[in-house]
């Protein structure tokens, strides 16, 4: 081979990006037209926040924050549909918020799908016998933030007057003996960005010292690692891999488990590319082309 | 420059309101605590009263450009539309059909604020993939640290990585708990040093740039 | 079967989607049309959002209270100083309810990020053990947390330079670094393509999204790359077609 001659590795470094955006395209739709139903292993932590909602005694509250938008379903969606309706099948009370704005219509959508399509005030009693006022309610979104937070810890009835339908908090016979964050036994945040987990440990784990199980899209999942360990966390579940291994748990299969198949392809697809990318770098330096 | 318009007064407003929420924190004072908390609860109706900032901005912008034709007038004039539109029929007026349940708030929201926010931040995986190919490179040994742990973590993650080998989840995991944690404890406890001498440069007053602007 | 409405719902989510990923292929009107459609409606969905918290939920709240209800007109009048931003002349009147945002904000964060963001991370760090006789790998793993975090803040904390020997502290640091940006790669890698897949089960309408979805993901995704290639395809001939007729000049 002559040293004017293209090798196929100075060709595959000029290649044009768009065909890179097509294999993504082709890696991820196959998958999804036709699924492969390769197994999804699950991790401890995963099972850590499985069991500890399983062991909550009955009648304990536990507060489930949506504090994400649209934007984040296809991560985190799965996650809201599985927990809640983890925590809908267990003897608990149930508070349902959002931090962000966004995150009560999320909630709605999702308390929706749970109750079959109909008013979620009547299709969850129907569904999992769980009255609406007295097991659970949904109070919808909560403004301000970190302030939000902290006004909601202090005084729930103050920070949402009514629940995301319009009706007064105080005709709801559960939020009476709920009022502020030392009656809650469990926090899951279901978060996507700030304001979320770091606030929720600034203003209710280290003021109330409550129990915080955080699922997080899996890009802000690194930063909370120390949180976890230092124990402000009861158990970190990232991206959408944790969502459907949660979904195995609960016997469950959803959007989550759905996402496994062609979160391998692409996966894999960005493995091979670095792979190439590295053997052509490293044999065009030894050919001596590499400035 | 009057003495009502010099940014001091703003930095002593400021000083003060943060003094508000720190103080009670560290020193048991029940009243003082109370009125944290009213205050709190009375600046997010202040912070809200902003709502129109964006759409001021907006309309500032784009208005000039339509006028003069400027190359792209047309976008502007799509965007001013979709913008009062969704704004007019998401007012608060239930009695006359309009708020957030009016039928062309619910179409403008579900139909292109979802689903274009969702795609802007969905289109990131194409230029992840490009890179990934063309710039994650084992230049040298910093590099091929990066790269070896970025490429075991994405093995790790990958269902068919763990399916394949469940040493890769082992791996992933230890990534995660070891380099990963004192990289990120240490960036975290960096950030508090950072966000405590904000604070003081805040509170110095030397911190003044959130106050620029107005052609002063 | 959906409604015609719900149809043409789904048909702008879909248009707007492919248009914000015809990106890819280049800048282009369609991907153009779409930014600005996302900006001008996200916008005015915000505010109808903070809209209705204000008139439904916090005038109620506050005026239903005869002690609180002048707080209330006071915070909105305060708040309307907002909009002093606009102008140059009364600008410094903006400063004042900013100011108060600010300084909340502040002091709520400042007052609780020494415990939770620096001495509860020391404190969890100095607990870690380091001689756990059932469990050799966690004893070593710990002791590895503890020296990575010190090197590290000894790389980001020390301003003057390490000589000689002592820069080996910077080289490990460095190296436990790449090690954790390199595994937070790999999972911003996740979300970036669990949110393309989610999107691509949107377009194929997978369940619980809207079947119809589908064939207007393949009507949409032809007239849009038809559009692009064949404008390309034009654009070529006619350069190609003006470089022939023009004469070359000697």
């Amino acid at each position: 081979m002559g040293e004017n001659e293209v090798t196929i590795w100075e060709k595959l470094e000029n290649v044009d990006r768009r065909i890179i955006y097509l294999l993504l395209w082709i890696v991820v739709l196959a998958p999804l037209i036709s699924p492969l139903n390769l197994p999804v292993s699950i991790s401890e932590e995963t099972k850590i926040a499985y069991q500890y909602i399983e062991n909550l005694p009955p009648g304990s509250v536990v507060v489930v924050s949506l504090d994400h938008s649209f934007a984040g379903m296809p991560e985190l969606y799965p996650h809201d549909v599985a927990f809640l309706h983890h925590l809908f099948s267990k003897p608990v009370k149930i508070v349902i918020i959002a931090i962000w704005q966004e995150g009560s219509l999320v909630a709605d959508v999702a308390l929706k799908e749970l109750a079959g399509g109909e008013d979620p005030r009547t299709g969850i009693e129907k569904i999992y016998g769980k009255k609406y006022g007295e097991d659970w309610v949904f109070l919808g979104w909560v403004p301000g933030g970190e302030t939000g937070m902290r006004v909601l810890g202090q005084d729930m009835h103050t920070a949402v007057p009514a629940d995301f339908w319009g009706t007064p908090i105080t005709e709801f016979p559960m939020m009476a003996d709920i009022k502020t964050g030392e009656d809650v036994d469990l926090l899951v945040t279901i978060e996507s960005g700030t304001p979320g987990a770091p606030e929720w440990i600034r203003q209710w784990w280290s003021v109330y010292r409550t129990p915080i199980i955080c699922a997080i899209v899996a890009v802000g999942a690194p930063e909370l690692v120390p949180a976890r360990q230092a124990g402000q966390l009861v158990a970190l579940l990232p991206g959408v891999r944790a969502a459907a291994e949660y979904e195995q748990l609960i016997k469950r299969p959803g959007l989550g488990t759905s996402q496994a198949d062609a979160l391998s392809t692409s996966h894999i697809l960005v493995i091979i590319f670095v792979i190439i990318g590295n053997i052509g770098y490293f044999s065009l330096k030894a050919k001596g082309v590499r400035k | 420059m009057a003495w009502y318009k010099r940014v001091e007064i703003p930095i002593i407003i400021t000083v003060i309101c943060a003094l508000l929420q720190i103080v009670p924190y560290y020193l048991d004072v029940p009243q003082w605590e109370a009125v944290a908390d009213d205050f709190n609860e009375w600046s997010l109706v202040v912070l809200t009263t902003a709502l129109f900032l964006g759409a001021g901005s907006l309309y500032l912008l784009h208005i000039p450009r339509v006028k003069r034709q400027r190359p792209g007038w047309e976008f502007s004039v799509i965007l001013l539309v979709i913008m009062t539109i969704s704004i007019i029929a998401g007012l608060p007026i239930p009695q006359i059909g309009l708020g957030l349940s009016n039928d062309v708030y619910q179409f403008i929201y579900n139909n292109m604020t979802v689903a274009l926010s969702s795609t802007m931040y969905s289109i990131l995986a194409f230029f992840i993939t490009s890179a990934a190919y063309r710039a994650f490179k084992a230049r040298n040994i910093d590099a091929a640290i990066l790269l070896v742990s970025g490429t075991l973590v994405m093995l790790g993650n990958a269902p068919i990585g763990t399916a394949t080998w469940a040493g890769f989840g082992d791996i992933k995991n230890w990534l995660f708990d070891v380099p990963n944690l004192a990289t990120m404890r240490a960036i975290r406890i960096g950030a508090a040093l950072g966000t405590l001498v904000l604070a003081a440069r805040t509170f110095m007053g030397v911190e003044r740039g959130y106050f620029r602007g107005g052609g002063e | 079967m959906a409604e015609p409405i719900e149809v043409l719902g789904t048909a702008v989510a879909v248009l707007f989607t492919l248009a914000v990923y015809s990106f890819t292929y280049r800048e282009n009107p369609w991907s153009r049309l779409a930014e600005h459609v996302f900006v001008g409606s996200a916008v005015g969905v915000q505010i109808a959002i903070d809209f209705d918290w204000l008139v439904n939920k916090a005038y109620p709240e506050w005026v239903g209270d005869p002690a609180k209800a002048p707080f209330f007109w006071i915070a909105i009048l305060f708040g309307l100083l907002y909009y002093f931003y606009f102008t140059k002349r009364y600008f410094w009147l903006y400063r004042f309810p900013l100011a108060v945002s600010v300084g909340t904000g502040l002091g709520l964060a400042v007052s609780r990020v020494v415990k939770t963001e620096f001495v509860d991370q020391i404190r969890a760090t100095a607990g870690l053990a380091w001689y756990m006789p059932d469990d050799p790998l966690g004893s070593f793993n710990n002791f590895l947390v503890v020296i990575s975090l010190a090197t590290v803040l000894i790389y980001f904390i020390y301003s003057y330079e390490l000589k000689g020997s002592s820069r080996l502290v910077l080289t490990y640091a460095r190296w436990i670094m790449m090690a954790g940006f390199g595994a937070a790669y790999g999972y911003t890698v996740m979300t970036r393509m669990s949110l393309f897949i989610g999107r691509c089960q949107f377009l194929l309408g997978i369940p619980p999204n809207p079947p119809e979805a589908k064939p207007l993901f393949a009507v949409f995704a032809i007239i849009i790359l038809a559009s692009l290639l064949g404008y390309d395809y034009y654009k070529k001939m006619k350069t190609t077609a003006e470089a022939t007729a023009t004469p070359t000049s000697s």
